[in-house]
């Protein structure tokens, strides 16, 4: 077992105290960061970057990498208390992790977001360890038509997703893919859907998405009610989940991190897939499905997982092949690059404290966060406490600053107050705003792929069929629709007989 | 508009200054700068320009004992940093950091809420050769990969449509060696990189951004478009050598707004000139696979008017325009 001895090298260098202290602090920094809507790791790490300078560069960026994933922990935090999702990730936690916290379980839910997210970070640092090697050579042969397939499924998916009528799921669906057309296009740089705005040249950032769909949008819904409310918030009930809670989400946990850790290493930022991945399958394997979107904690355990996998797994393409997958990763680079570290394939014969170091200290950092999160649920659920309508002020104020601390751009702000009255709407007519950020996050991803793989194949469709896999994905993409469509197109014809 | 960034920025900082981490801040007796000086990067953070910016915030700040910040405005292909230092304060306190793009835009771009005027040149100093290589399976020597793609109509994959690798490549190709080729645009150089390690495309165009891969064999570089041959890449030829005189950089360079007084450019430029005169951070340099120049404001000015006309004359050659 030669990859033990490597990690326990490596626990060896993470092990000594002012790489413990950074990791604790990158942590628990990344924590903070993580719970204020907007400000996200990527923000954080560029401003911290010219600190790190007089450090070791194993250290510097084992604090950098604690501090990205603290922010996912942070995040879920978020999404489950206030419903304030600051990514993509958090959007499906917030499906059920905020339901379960207007039900007085927030405790149990911020309780096993922990828990799943430090099992999967276990298990995805052995996963790195162990087999990083062979699965950054097998990344390599997603090319654009595999991808373009995957994303193909994972639209699919997002039909499922859907908690009411399949019909409105893809209308939301569209709406999210025609949003993320808004922006330069990939093959040609024309500029599409911006009407001359300059703020909308580059599109717009996920983050708006999130806060204004959920965030805002849910302070106008809880201000309808007025402090009503306050009732709901004041029954917490227990604290931490319980021995019948823990084995409700055991299997979604192992399950959400096996997805997660196979979509991390994917590139062009696959983790992105890994919660959204896990929801639907957890509740495809449900017996109980109708309990999802309600409340369910399956709904919260497996995202999480899967979530906290893949964020650790992305890693691997970047110390492998030196390819970063996504913007944080590509910030990794440029710490790296600026401690005079090349990263790539040599980085872990040549260095070999760096990479054991830093993968054993993800570990390390994991626990840290468990020890750092579970204490700290009983002060976030007292938050709850505090009095609606002064807290709203809070929510609104700290999505505004987030929102303009991404680009430094004041429209960005009215864009969110735009999406957050369009929220509104959506929730008055119920139309569900997740499918809409599924869309949107893959919207581009697939239409990009899409022309790079018809571009690499001269044009011929067939290169999805040739290609094993991704004719295999294509094929789930389709039974998938057919298993999701067809039920529901039953149920509307039995209605009609009803009437 | 700066009033709402602050709080978070100073709530970071003072986060990280309690890490115990912050470095030594010289004073100096000097005029300039008077007070934070803000590097305007023009791309997102982790890349080439950025990392550099980075470099040279940290040891500028030293030197002047006055804080250096880097401020990341992607967009527009680098032109909305440069809009935006083009009509800033010409003190010296907002300068622009910027890539090859800023020559580039010149002639790609139809539309720019600024011209070239309106921006001081201070300085250019180091630059990576735009670099084409291939995967291993595939014929390595320059001539053979030629012979190999007359008949089959390459594929070759670049960071985006109207990059200087993009550019580059395409005249290349189109121009010099005459072979077709299907250019597949990539989000960021990272991606087009990977594609070609998975042998997905049958080139990849980027500048230091193989560096890693060729020296390791998992890509063979074809041919570098400098002069001479790379540092860090020793055993890949240059242009030049294969029959094709051709130079074609990356490059970084350093602008202040077009009024800014002339001393105050000239300080800058002999300290970023001493800056990199300093052995540890040629390493780190070179190490990165960036060749370094030394030039003053007058050779900076002539070579950025150069750049200007001889990427706009590529640009006009294989016939790409952004609106």
């Amino acid at each position: 077992m030669d990859f033990l001895q490597n990690l326990a090298h490596g626990m060896g260098v993470a092990m000594s105290p002012i790489n413990v202290l950074l990791c604790f602090a990158g942590c628990m920094l990344g924590t903070l960061i993580g719970v204020l809507p907007g400000i996200g790791p990527i923000a954080t790490i560029a401003i911290l970057l010219p600190l790190t300078f007089g450090l070791d560069p194993t250290a510097a960026l084992i604090m950098l990498a604690g501090i990205y994933y603290g922010a996912q922990y942070g995040g879920s935090t978020a999404s489950i208390l206030l419903n304030i999702p600051g990514e993509s990730s958090a959007v499906v936690t917030a499906l059920d992790g905020h339901e379960m916290a207007r039900q007085g379980r927030a405790g149990i839910a911020l309780g096993i977001s922990a828990i799943g997210s430090f099992v999967a970070g276990t298990i995805a640092t052995v996963v790195i360890a162990a087999l990083a090697s062979p699965l950054a050579s097998l990344a390599l042969v997603f090319g654009p038509a595999e991808y373009f397939a995957l994303m193909l499924t994972g639209l699919a998916f997002a039909v499922l997703l859907a908690r009411g009528s399949v019909f409105k799921a893809i209308i939301m669906i569209l709406i999210g893919v025609l949003l993320s057309t808004v922006g330069p296009d990939l093959t040609t740089g024309q500029l599409r859907l911006t009407f001359g705005a300059v703020w909308l040249a580059d599109g717009i950032e996920i983050a708006l998405l999130g806060m204004g769909l959920f965030g805002i949008a849910e302070v106008f819904r809880s201000l309808e009610h007025g402090e009503a409310r306050q009732v709901k918030q004041t029954q917490i009930g227990r604290l931490l989940p319980g021995p019948d809670e823990l084995r409700a989400a055991a299997k979604p946990i192992l399950r959400g991190t096996l997805l997660g850790s196979i979509l991390g290493i994917l590139p062009g930022n696959g983790a992105v897939l890994a919660p959204y991945a896990s929801y639907t399958l957890e509740k495809k394997l449900s017996r109980t499905p109708g309990r999802f979107g309600r409340g369910a904690i399956e709904g919260v355990a497996g995202p999480e997982s899967a979530n906290n996998a893949g964020a650790q797994t992305s890693f691997i393409p970047l110390l492998t092949l030196g390819i970063p997958p996504n913007a944080v990763m590509a910030l990794m680079v440029g710490a790296m690059t600026i401690h005079g570290i090349v990263p790539g394939p040599q980085i872990m014969t040549k260095m070999p404290d760096l990479f054991w170091g830093l993968i054993a200290s993800m570990w390390m950092g994991n626990l840290m966060l468990l020890v750092i999160n579970l204490p700290m649920v009983g002060l976030w659920v007292k938050l709850l406490n505090v009095p609606y309508r002064l807290m709203f002020v809070g929510i609104v104020i700290f999505c505004c600053i987030g929102v303009y601390s991404i680009n430094s751009e004041p429209a960005d702000i009215l864009i969110m107050a735009a999406l957050a009255v369009f929220g509104y709407a959506l929730s008055k007519f119920n139309f569900e705003p997740a499918p809409l950020t599924l869309g949107f996050v893959l919207g581009r991803m697939m239409e990009e792929n899409l022309r790079q793989a018809l571009m690499i194949s001269r044009g011929s469709f067939l290169t999805f069929v040739e290609r094993p896999i991704a004719a295999f994905f294509i094929v789930l993409a389709i039974v998938m629709l057919v298993v999701g469509i067809l039920p529901s197109i039953r149920r509307g014809r039995d209605e009609v007989f009803v009437d | 508009m700066n009033a709402l960034r602050r709080p978070v920025v100073a709530a970071l900082s003072a986060a990280a200054i309690l890490l115990g981490c912050t470095g030594l801040v010289r004073a100096q007796a000097s005029a300039y700068p008077q007070d934070r000086v803000t590097l305007t990067v023009a791309f997102a953070a982790g890349g080439f320009v950025d990392s550099f910016a980075r470099i040279i915030a940290q040891e500028l700040s030293t030197k002047w004992g006055k804080a250096v910040t880097v401020e990341n405005k992607a967009g527009a292909g680098g032109n909305t940093a440069a809009s935006i230092v083009a009509n800033a304060k010409p003190d010296g306190l907002t300068l622009l950091v910027t890539s090859t793009a800023i020559a580039i835009n010149e002639t790609l771009y139809k539309q720019r809420d600024y011209s070239l005027d309106q921006l001081a040149p201070i300085s250019i100093s180091v630059s990576s050769p735009e670099t084409i290589a291939t995967h291993p399976s595939n014929p390595g020597d320059l001539k053979d990969y030629l012979a190999w793609a007359k008949d089959r109509e390459i594929t070759f994959a670049t960071a985006g449509v109207g990059s200087g690798s993009h550019i580059a490549a395409e005249y290349f190709l189109r121009k010099l060696a005459k072979t077709p080729a299907t250019h597949v645009p990539f989000r960021g150089g990272a991606l087009s990189v990977q594609a070609a390690l998975g042998n997905q495309v049958d080139m990849v165009a980027s500048s230091f951004g193989v560096i890693p891969q060729v020296t390791e064999g998992k890509l063979n570089g074809l041919a570098v478009a400098s002069e001479t041959r790379v540092s860090a890449m020793p055993d890949v030829p240059t242009y030049t050598e294969k029959g094709f005189p051709f130079v074609a950089e990356s490059w970084v360079a350093v602008l202040a707004p077009g009024k800014t007084p002339a001393d105050i450019v000239e300080k800058i430029n002999t300290d970023i000139g001493e800056i990199l005169a300093r052995k540890d951070i040629q390493e780190k340099l070179i190490g990165m696979g960036y060749q370094l120049h030394k030039r003053n404001v007058a050779e900076v000015s002539v070579y950025l008017k150069d750049e200007v006309n001889k990427w706009g004359e590529m640009v006009r050659t294989i016939g790409v325009t952004v609106e």
